[in-house]
This record gives structure tokens, C-alpha cells and sequence, in this order.
């Protein structure tokens, strides 16, 4: 049966209302043509202590003793600046020179690769210092919960038929049911399931010669097929008749499996991890990026959640922040040489960002507290020349701004959330889709990537 | 039932529906009556204090003992009221003040339904507009998802011959069994997450969370089997010692429901579980002082020539009264609150001040949601510039007053759940002059005197959640969780819709009494799993959508988790998938590993398909020929078939009895495998008849002509698919079969083609479902 057919057999039944969105596509699954990537530091990152750094401006003596109650623990580097934007100093938080040069590297490497690339969002109100809220927010656009993450929104709009259309390694990963959610971790498992009935030089479990000129598994598989059909036109409950009809259409698309174990062979051989930067480190972030960036090569996705944790500082920040933020730095690099070797960076968006921002000072155990004002980074397609848009106060809160400049403006409006992931529906080209109605999120635009 | 008690029975409800049909008519009043009487269904606290109460005297069935009358077509079987009223002023005799009021009502109402054929509606277990699955079907469901096994001939019959009573006796069994309370501990586990420490997630997870200078034997292994640096008995013991400190939480679950004990246990025991191996742990005494720890037949480690034989699975209440640290006599136990593992899973930070280990306790255990409180959170994260926000800026007060008073009872337990009673020259310092007095819902803990609670504030905090009604909505929406595979619907907002507000508020209603019967019956746990089975989410057919407009969470249907496709892999062909014993793949598959890993995915992804096509193929190609090697009366599969039956005779002509012996193991396999009663000549039937009699001719052609294939078919079956090797539970083999019982070819072309039927079955929605 052919998609048009299902969808005719859908309202033959009444049951429309009842179909997933991805199912009304009437065609099948074309390869995508752009793709996107959220990279989630989970636990609440500092941007003071990467992209919005104030240096040491001792602008909160009355709440801390350390380094003379200053948002941070080393001062700003004239150096360390591209365009509009500037990125944090690293503090000398231990006496291993190596350790700090690493992670000084990982910095300086990143920002002077990437910075012409780079749209850097600061002063960001997330109007919350709770985890749950802040992850669904920041990546919703919505602090109410039913809102889909700005992946799966985005493949819903794009490519929602996809077999494994989201791929999540965690964070803020809500779809709706719009899109298939797929965890995809173990690239060995994957290249068995390429074809479910393969054994032994191809014959099958189910018995089928080389020619393919007599198949049994594809009668077994037509009779799956009839049966699903005959099912959804006798069942009498909703949600047995919504889950068959997932089921009917999954099955109805070619999953390609094969497909990316053959493009993860290819880059794990040409894009060698220990190459990038740092051997040994990152390897969580760049395992994740190996496969999504197959899956993407394959056809098979269109957006991941990429996951790294560690950055819930409360105590000992600087010791446990630095590493964290450095080595975040180096899997986004790592996923761009991927991109880069695999031939789509040219069409796939990597927004970063994290549940909320940590306290402009230092509590007494040397860490930082949750804290509502946040930032955001964005690696695009096409030249920024190094652009920051939006601005926190010197004491790193969120202000009012202008709509057009991002520059502070007693006139304008404070940026949250909101605001952000529209401008990103917006540079993404999914702002005008038939979700966009389902899924307002009613705010008026900043400009923020014009 | 026996023919004669058959008849008698029989007779009986005659004797009642001829002779008392006046009693029937009208409103005859009662707690789950209709407005018109017309009552249908089975009320379940009733059954509960019928079988306190009653059965003992009265028989379980209601025929009675030599110590109590027959209660079918009894003298005051009437009506409801009549016997409502004879139950409040005569029973049961030698205690008639016991079961009065709604007792007295709701025991009338069961015992009308169950052995008088009387029409009875409990709101509990039907929906107006919604058409519940026969029985046998529920039982079916239920047997799979609480003991992880199909439901035996007996207890079938039993549910066939004594309707919903017979269906609820069987659900007691189920609940009996050793599955059930794995089964148990997992559904909680879902909320509580304590499995992120078992030794499959992380290296003695468990075990490195207690502090090692209050537990100095916490890793007593390493000083016991010093001789055996890397050796297995080591390994063996370190791993299910972890275990069960990670487990001991979810254990106190277990321990309630299989003993008969409140589960209440769950927030106020004041002792923990352990095992042999994790009481060396904690050098903790046992609650009772001569109880011993049970041994096994064979040992559970064996290795390096020493062998333990103590049961990993038995659990046993005691207590740490050991000196401590910084503490003498050891720390007050309350529940999971007090558990090292709970208050690890949910850390706190010193200027966290145990805020975040408040908001779990309101969420999972009183069914509040701290963040939906209205106030306001500082948009600059400072505030108004007040000093002391959370206690004086109102904006800020409103939910701080709620969630503080919890935070404070917790102020002895540290960031790593270390217990250091709080105090001036404490190394555990308490400011208690920016954050409300420990207490709950406005009642503060008494500190002082011989009574107060300084040092125990969390045994306090856990005796109130157990008697706060907060506690029933929460422990049913943990339990409706587990069973129906999602949440309960969640409070509409002021723009509901009417079907909303309807469909919102039939939830509420039925599980508030499949609460309150839990609670009535001592907080027995298995009222709550039973309700649940019964109530027509689990066991929702199909929809009248004219009458229940709101309707898409109705049906407990959901894409099985890995772990429950391993059980019911086990429970319909006697081995699982080798596959899913490696976690990468089961959380492929949709698993969680209870640490990055949260939340179950539910709805199927293109590689959550193709995983599950290829486990259909492997093992249908695995199991087909295996179950012919078994004796007849021991097949799962094929107990109305011969390896060798086909649809024809030797002569190439169609066999009649082979194609109805054929129809025949089809229904049984529809019914075995997917839920489904279905007639020989059903259209089901056919369809799958058609598929094997499409494949076996495929494969007589085949091996008729084998020279016109490559590769060249023989009466060989690929290598997988024989019959060599016996299965363990987990799916890998587990040695040789003797080779008189070995089946390797398939000179029919029969178990072949049963092959490709099983995995025809094993792919479809109803197996990856259910």
C-alpha cells in the first residue's frame, strides 16, 4: 500500500484526527537538504566564564569574599577577542601548566576557528534557576510543558517521516509524538539491523536465495503489512488505532541502517578523534557526533541532542567548569570536522547553550549557584564576522534592549527564550510551517541573525 | 466447578431472580448504586472485607462451612439495603460493631454480586462509554504484566466459570509470585531512579556513596577474599553486594507487599533492608535478633573453591546502631527518606540548603508539584533587594513556605547523605534564622523535651507523609504509571474543555477508590495493582466516542520496554533475546539505564522497528524447531502439530486433517502469542493459514527442484534454526541437546514454515505491544 493509499484508508476510517503529523507527508522520506544540531551542556553552564565573561569587577562585594565579591576569578584578555566578540581568560585554578594550556587551547582554538562563523546571544532572562524548567525553556521556547524541543520541531517541519528523524543523547529531547525519537549509541548493533532477516551470506533466517528469486521473508513481510491494515480498520480504541498507524508507517519506510554503518565506517576512519585537539578527551561528545553526523550523511536524520554534563558547579567552579567548557568546545569542533568530512557543515546549524547561567560571584565552597540570566552560541552557515547580539549588564543581568541592535535600550525588551527560538525558526526556515500555528510562541522578534 | 454444585448454584439464582424480583427494582441505595439501581459490577472493597471478615465462615465462594451459612439465596439476599442492614447489626458475630456504615454496604454489595448474580455498579471498574475486553483477555494481559507468564488452563477456567470474582482470586495469585514484586520494585524504580547505582551501571555505585569512616566495612569483600586480588569471588560477592545497597529502597517495597505490611513502610519503617551480603555492609543488627539468613540448595557464588550459599533475594528489616563518625548509636531510619541511596540520587549543595530533595518529596510522595505554587521568580535573579527573600519577599514566600519547612526536616543528612545532627560546633552548621522550621503542611516538628524530634525530624516527616492523603494520590499515580505505560491525566487548566474536565475528573474518581479500597485494606499494595487491572484503562476494548469525546488516554496498551519484551519472550517461548542482555542495546531499544538515561521511549522509532524485526527473526528461527524436540504436553508453540504436518499428503494431495490440526496450532498460537481468541475459519486464521500454506509450498517447490537455487536448498535447516542446544532464560545457549533429541532438517519443509509464521506473529503489533 502506497502512503496516499494509508492516508485514504486513514479517512476512509475516520482517523484522521488520529494520525501523526509526520504521516500526513504525501510523499515518501526524501533526503534531507539541512540539518541541525543542539548541543545541551547540562546543569547550568557560567557564560561568564566563556562568551560573556565580565573579568574582575568586584561589583558584588556585599554577597561574597571571593576575589574581592568579582563575577569572575581572572581578568578580561584583550587577546582573546574576534569581532564583537570576547571569551574568557582561563583562571589559574591549578598549578598543572599543562592542564591550563589545554584548556586555553581548546578556547583560543575554538573562537579563532569558529568566531567568523559564530553568533554569540548574551543576556538571555530564562526567568527560572530551576533545571527542569530552564532545559524545557531554553529549548522550547516555552516554559509550559507540550512544547517540542527545538529539534524535534524542527525535524517535524523538515523531514518528520525519517525513520530515525531525532536522534537524542539526552537533555530537553520532548517531541509530542511528532517526529520518531531515536537513541542511536551503538554503531556495532546498528550494522546488524541493517537487515533484519540477514544470516549467513545473505540467505536469510527466513529462507531466501541470492537472486532474491524466491523471498519468503518478503512474504512474511507483505503479510505484516496486510495484517497492520486490516487491524486499523477493526480497532476500536484510539490509541491502538494512532500506535497501528505508527507502526503501518514506519514500516512502509526503508530504514537504510545499512546505510550508516557503511558512512560511520567511513568516518571513523577519516576523522580520527585523537586528531582533534586532545587525545582521550571529549570522547563522550564526539562518540555521539560520530554517529549523528552518519545518520545525517545517510539520509536517515535531520536533528540530534548532543548531551555533556558536568556543569552544575556549585562548589569548586573554576576547577570543575574550565575542563568542562573546554572540552565542550573541542566536541563542537570535533562534530564540525565530521560535518566538514562528511560534506553537510555547509547545511547543519549547531546552537549551544544549557538550563540557565551560574552566579556573578563565588559562594564560600568557590562555586556558583543557579542564576537566570544565560547565553547562547550559534555556529550558521555563512560569514557573522564575530557577532554578539544582546548584552547583560556589568553585573551580568538581563536588561532591556533593542529589538534591532540587541543593544541595550531603555525602550526595548528583555530577550528570553522565547525570543531566541523564534529567531532560530526563523534562520532555520521552519518558522512558517503548519506547526508554527500548533506551537506559537507569540512573541515579537528580535533580529537576532539578520 | 463440580456438575452437582453447578446445579445447585444454578438453582439458587433461580430461586433468588423468581422469588425476590421485587427486591431488585428500584433504588436500593448503596455506595456504588446508580441513580437508578441498576448496579453491574463487582465491588472491590467489598471483596476485601469479605475476605476479612466474612469468607472464613462463609467460604471464599459463599456456599459456606460447617462454621457459616450459604450465602447464596440467603434469607436476607433480598435487596442491598436489607442486607446491608443485617450485616451492621449482626456481623461478624462476636464483633457486630466491626463492619458497619460503608463497610456494611459495600460487603452487601459484593456478596450480591458475586454469589447472587445481582447486578452491581462499582465505579471502579467501568466507564460509561467505554467496553471492556473480555476476561479471559484481561487475565491474559495481567498474567503477562504482573508474573511475566501466561495464565494456566486452571486459572482460565476459572475466570471462564466464575466471572470477575474468579478473574480477581487468580490476580491474588499472580501477586503472589516472585516476578510480581520484581515487577513492583521496577514500576517504582521509574520514579524513584535508585537503579542509576546497581553495578551494571557503575563500578560498587552503591557502595561509594557511604561514607567509608561510618562504614569502614562497606567493602568488607576486599578484607574477606584478600588472597584473590582479581579472582571471581571477588567479583561475585562485590557485585551483589552493591546490589542490594543500591536495591535496599525499592526492597522495602518488596518487603511490604510480601509480607501483608503497609506500604506506608515505604515512607515510615524505621529500619532498612538488607541482605547477607550488605549487612556486613553496614554491620547492621537485624530487627529480629534470631532470624537468620536464608541459604540456598546451590551455591550463589562459586569460585577459587569457596562457595556462599546465602539467597541474594532475601531481604531482612534491620538497623544501623553502630557509632558512626560523628554520631554515636547510629541514624534513625524512616523509609526510603532516610535511605543513603535517596539522598544521594537527590543531592543537595550548601547553598541548595536540601530544596531540591524537598521538591522530589512533594512530587513523588505527595503528588504536589512545588513549581506550579504561584509567585514570581526575579527576572535579574536578585530580587526586590529584600535580605531574606525567601522568607520575606511575598513573591517568593508563597512557594518557600511550603517547600522550606520539608528542607529544614532533612538538615542532618549532608550533601553525600552523611548523617551529622546540626549544631553550633557541628560540622554540619544549620543557619535556621533564613529558612522556615522544619515541619509539613503548617504543622512545625517539635524539637525539644523528651518527646521532640530534634534529632529523628525525618522519621517525623515520613510518619506524616504515611498518614497524608497526598500519599494515596501519589503512590496511585506511581502505580498507574507502571501498569498503563503513562501518566494520569493532569489537572485541566481554566480553559479545559468539557470532555477534558469529563475525562479528567472519571480518572480522579476511579482511582481515589481504587485508593481509598488500598488504603482500607491496611495499604495493601496489591489492592491498588488489582484496581488498576480492573479498571477499565487497563482493560479498555473499544470507545463509545459519542460518549467519551476526550478519549486518546484510555487503553493500556504500550510498546514494550525492553525488559518486558525479555519477559514475555520468556513467558511465550521459554528463552529471551541473548541481544538484550547487552544495556546499549535495550536502551536502543527504548531502555533507560535509570542515570543519563531517564525515561522510557514509547513510541517506536525506525530503529526501535528494525531491532524488533530483527528479534522476530532470530527468534522464531531459535525457538520453532526447539519446541518440537519437547514432549507434546510440554510445548509452548506447537502442542497440536507434529514436526512433520503439513496441509498435504505424500501424494502432493490436500490432507484435510493436516490442515485442520494446522488451523487448530494457528489459534492456539494467535491466542499464546498475540491475546487473540479466534476461530479456526476466522479471517485472522485464514490469513495466517494462507501465509504458511504460500510458504511451505515456496519450499517443497524448492526442495523438489534444489539445483535451481543458490544456494542449493536441502532438508538441512540453517545452522541457527536447529534444535542443538538448550536456551537459558536470557537467550544464550546452554549446552549441547543429546542428540536423539536434536531436530537439524526439515524434510517437509513444515518447520520452516513455521518459521516464517512465528516470525509473521512475533512482528506484530499485539507482540510488540500490549
Amino acid at each position: 500500500m502506497k502512503r496516499r493509499q494509508f492516508l485514504q484508508l486513514m479517512a476512509a476510517t475516520g482517523l484522521t484526527a488520529h494520525v501523526p503529523l509526520w504521516a500526513h507527508k504525501a510523499h515518501a522520506a526524501a533526503a534531507p537538504d539541512r540539518f541541525l544540531v543542539v548541543v545541551n551542556a547540562s546543569g547550568g553552564w557560567d557564560p561568564t566564564s566563556i562568551c560573556d565573561p565580565k573579568g574582575l569587577n568586584g561589583l558584588y562585594a556585599e554577597q561574597s569574599t571571593r576575589y574581592d565579591g568579582s563575577t569572575n576569578s581572572v581578568d578580561l584578555d584583550a587577546n582573546k577577542t574576534i569581532g564583537d566578540i570576547q571569551w574568557s581568560a582561563i583562571p589559574e585554578f591549578t598549578t598543572d601548566t599543562d592542564v591550563l594550556a589545554r584548556i586555553e587551547g581548546q578556547f583560543d582554538n575554538f573562537f579563532n576557528t569558529y568566531g567568523n562563523r559564530l553568533t554569540i546571544i548574551n543576556g538571555i532572562d530564562t526567568g527560572t534557576n530551576n533545571h527542569d524548567t530552564g532545559n524545557r525553556v531554553v529549548w522550547s521556547g516555552k516554559e509550559e510543558l507540550g512544547y517540542p524541543s527545538l529539534a524535534a520541531y524542527f525535524a517535524a517541519a523538515t523531514n518528520p517521516t525519517l525513520p530515525m528523524a531525532f536522534i537524542s543523547n539526552g537533555g530537553y529531547d520532548y517531541t509530542d509524538s511528532l517526529v520518531a525519537r531515536a537513541r542511536a549509541s551503538s554503531a556495532g548493533f546498528i550494522s546488524q539491523l541493517a537487515d533484519p532477516n540477514n544470516y549467513s551470506g545473505d540467505r536469510g533466517f527466513v529462507y531466501r536465495t541470492y537472486d532474491r528469486s524466491s523471498d519468503q521473508y518478503s512474504r512474511v513481510s507483505a503479510a505484516q503489512q496486510a495484517r497492520i491494515q486490516r487491524q486499523i480498520q477493526n480497532e476500536g480504541l484510539p490509541m491502538r488505532r494512532q500506535q497501528l498507524s505508527q507502526l503501518f508507517g514506519i514500516r512502509g519506510e526503508d530504514s537504510n541502517l545499512g546505510g550508516l554503518t557503511v558512512a560511520l565506517d567511513d568516518l571513523q576512519a577519516n576523522v580520527l578523534r585523537d586528531d582533534h585537539w586532545n587525545a582521550g578527551r571529549s570522547n563522550s561528545l564526539k562518540s555521539q557526533a560520530e554517529v549523528v553526523v552518519a545518520a545525517f550523511k545517510s539520509g536517515l536524520a535531520a536533528s540530534a541532542n548532543l548531551n555533556i554534563g558536568g556543569f552544575d558547579t556549585h562548589g569548586n567552579h573554576d576547577a570543575n567548569a574550565y575542563p568542562q567548557l573546554g572540552d565542550l568546545l573541542e566536541g563542537v569542533h570535533f562534530l564540525q570536522a565530521a560535518l566538514q568530512y562528511a560534506g553537510i557543515a555547509n547545511k547543519t546549524t549547531v546552537v549551544i547553550g544549557s538550563d540557565f547561567g551560574r552566579t556573578p560571584y563565588y559562594n564560600s565552597g568557590n562555586g556558583k549557584d543557579h542564576w537566570p540570566v544565560t547565553s547562547m552560541m550559534v555556529v550558521h552557515p555563512g560569514a557573522t564576522g564575530g557577532k554578539v547580539f544582546g548584552r547583560s549588564t556589568d553585573a551580568f543581568m538581563a536588561q532591556t534592549l533593542n529589538r534591532g541592535t540587541g543593544l541595550p535600550d531603555a525602550g526595548g525588551a528583555k530577550l528570553t527564550p522565547a525570543h531566541v527560538n523564534q529567531a532560530l525558526r526563523e534562520l532555520l526556515a521552519v518558522d512558517q510551517s503548519p506547526l508554527a500555528e500548533t506551537y506559537a510562541l507569540r512573541v515579537e522578534g528580535f533580529n537576532i541573525f539578520s | 466447578m463440580k456438575p452437582i454444585l453447578s446445579v445447585l448454584t444454578l438453582l439458587g439464582f433461580m430461586l433468588v431472580l423468581t422469588g425476590c424480583e421485587q427486591g431488585y427494582s428500584g433504588n436500593v441505595g448503596g455506595v456504588s448504586a446508580g441513580e437508578d439501581g441498576n448496579l453491574t459490577f463487582l465491588n472491590v472493597e467489598g471483596q476485601r472485607q469479605y475476605d476479612a471478615q466474612c469468607a472464613s465462615c462463609h467460604g471464599t465462594d459463599g456456599n459456606g462451612t460447617p462454621n457459616g451459612s450459604s450465602l447464596v439465596a440467603c434469607a436476607t439476599c433480598t435487596s442491598l439495603s436489607v442486607l446491608a442492614d443485617e450485616i451492621s447489626r449482626t456481623m461478624p458475630i462476636g464483633n457486630t460493631t466491626a463492619c458497619t456504615g460503608s463497610c456494611a454496604t459495600d460487603t452487601a454489595e459484593y456478596i450480591l454480586y458475586a454469589f447472587n448474580n445481582y447486578a452491581l455498579a462499582a465505579t471502579a471498574t467501568s466507564l460509561d462509554g467505554v467496553t471492556n475486553e473480555d476476561m479471559v483477555v484481561t487475565l491474559r494481559s495481567a498474567a503477562l504484566k504482573l508474573a511475566g507468564r501466561l495464565p494456566t488452563d486452571a486459572e482460565i477456567a476459572s475466570v471462564e466459570n466464575n466471572g470477575e470474582t474468579g478473574l480477581s482470586q487468580v490476580l491474588n495469585q499472580l501477586m503472589n509470585e516472585e516476578i510480581f514484586y520484581d515487577n513492583l520494585m521496577e514500576m517504582f524504580n521509574l520514579q524513584l531512579l535508585t537503579d542509576k547505582y546497581l553495578s551494571s551501571n557503575q563500578f560498587e555505585g552503591g557502595i561509594n556513596l557511604l561514607d567509608s569512616d561510618d562504614f569502614p566495612n562497606r567493602k568488607w569483600y576486599n578484607d574477606t577474599y584478600a588472597a584473590d586480588e582479581e579472582s571471581s569471588i571477588r567479583a561475585c560477592v562485590r557485585t551483589i553486594t552493591n546490589d542490594a545497597v543500591a536495591r535496599a529502597p525499592l526492597e522495602l517495597v518488596r518487603y511490604a507487599a510480601q509480607t501483608g505490611q503497609p506500604h506506608t513502610l515505604y515512607m515510615n519503617a524505621d529500619y532498612m533492608m538488607v541482605n547477607w551480603y550488605s549487612q556486613q555492609v553496614y554491620e547492621a543488627e537485624l530487627v529480629d535478633s534470631t532470624a537468620t539468613f536464608r541459604k540456598l540448595s546451590e551455591p550463589v557464588c562459586d569460585e577459587d573453591g569457596i562457595q556462599l550459599y546465602y539467597d541474594p533475594t532475601d531481604f531482612k528489616p534491620a538497623r544501623v546502631t553502630k557509632d558512626l563518625e560523628y554520631e554515636l548509636g547510629g541514624f534513625p531510619h524512616a523509609g526510603v527518606l532516610s535511605s543513603p541511596m535517596f539522598l544521594n540520587r537527590y543531592p543537595t549543595t550548601f547553598t541548595n540548603r536540601n530544596r531540591h530533595r524537598s521538591r522530589i518529596v512533594f512530587d513523588y510522595f505527595l503528588d504536589t508539584d512545588i513549581l506550579k505554587i504561584e509567585g514570581e521568580r526575579p527576572g535579574d535573579g536578585i530580587g526586590s533587594g529584600t535580605a531574606n527573600p525567601t522568607l520575606l519577599d511575598p513573591a517568593c514566600y508563597a512557594c518557600h513556605q511550603v517547600m522550606d519547612p520539608v528542607a529544614s526536616a532533612f538538615q542532618h543528612y549532608t550533601d553525600r547523605g552523611q548523617y551529622v545532627v546540626t549544631g553550633s560546633t557541628s560540622r554540619n552548621s544549620w543557619d535556621s534564622s533564613d529558612i522556615e522550621p522544619a515541619g509539613l503542611g503548617g504543622k512545625t516538628i517539635p524539637l525539644s523535651g523528651t518527646t521532640g524530634y530534634f534529632r529523628n525530624m525525618v522519621q517525623w516527616l515520613g510518619a506524616e507523609i504515611a498518614n497524608d492523603p497526598r500519599f494515596v494520590k501519589a503512590t496511585m499515580r506511581t502505580l498507574y504509571t507502571g501498569l498503563i505505560g503513562q501518566e494520569p491525566l493532569l489537572s485541566p487548566g481554566d480553559d479545559a474543555s468539557e470532555a477534558d474536565i469529563a475525562a479528567y475528573n472519571s480518572q480522579r474518581a476511579i482511582l481515589n477508590t481504587i485508593g481509598q479500597a488500598m488504603v482500607s485494606d491496611g495499604w495493601n499494595i496489591k489492592t491498588g495493582v488489582k484496581g488498576i487491572v480492573m479498571s477499565p484503562y487497563f482493560r479498555a476494548e473499544a470507545i463509545d466516542a459519542g460518549k467519551v469525546v476526550a478519549n486518546e488516554h484510555i487503553g493500556a496498551t504500550q510498546f514494550l520496554s525492553p525488559e518486558q519484551m525479555q519477559r514475555k519472550l520468556q513467558a511465550t517461548l521459554g528463552f529471551g533475546w541473548d541481544e538484550f542482555r547487552t544495556e546499549n542495546n535495550r536502551i536502543m531499544y527504548g531502555g533507560m539505564d535509570s542515570d543519563s538515561i531517564t525515561e522510557r521511549i514509547m513510541e517506536p522509532s525506525g530503529l526501535t522497528i528494525a531491532i524488533q524485526m530483527r528479534m522476530a527473526t532470530e527468534m522464531a528461527c531459535r525457538s520453532a524447531a526447539l519446541d518440537f524436540t519437547l514432549p507434546v504436553r510440554e510445548r509452548r508453540l506447537f502442542p497440536l502439530v507434529a514436526a512433520t504436518t503439513t496441509p498435504y499428503n505424500t501424494d502432493g494431495t490436500a490432507s484435510a486433517g493436516g490442515e485442520e490440526r494446522i488451523r487448530e496450532n494457528l489459534v492456539h498460537l494467535h491466542w499464546t502469542l498475540l491475546g487473540e481468541r479466534l476461530a479456526t475459519d476466522s479471517d485472522e486464521i485464514n490469513a495466517s493459514y494462507e501465509l504458511y500454506d504460500a510458504l511451505i509450498q515456496d519450499g517443497q517447490a524448492m526442495l523438489a527442484d534444489p539445483d535451481s537455487y543458490d544456494p542449493r536448498p536441502s532438508s538441512w535447516m540453517e545452522w541457527e534454526c536447529r534444535a542443538r542446544w538448550y536456551r537459558q532464560a536470557d537467550g544464550r545457549t546452554d549446552g549441547d541437546l543429546p542428540e536423539a533429541m536434536r531436530i537439524e532438517q526439515d524434510e517437509t519443509y513444515a518447520i520452516r514454515a513455521w518459521i516464517g509464521v512465528l516470525t509473521y506473529l512475533m512482528s506484530d503489533y499485539r507482540f510488540v505491544y500490549e
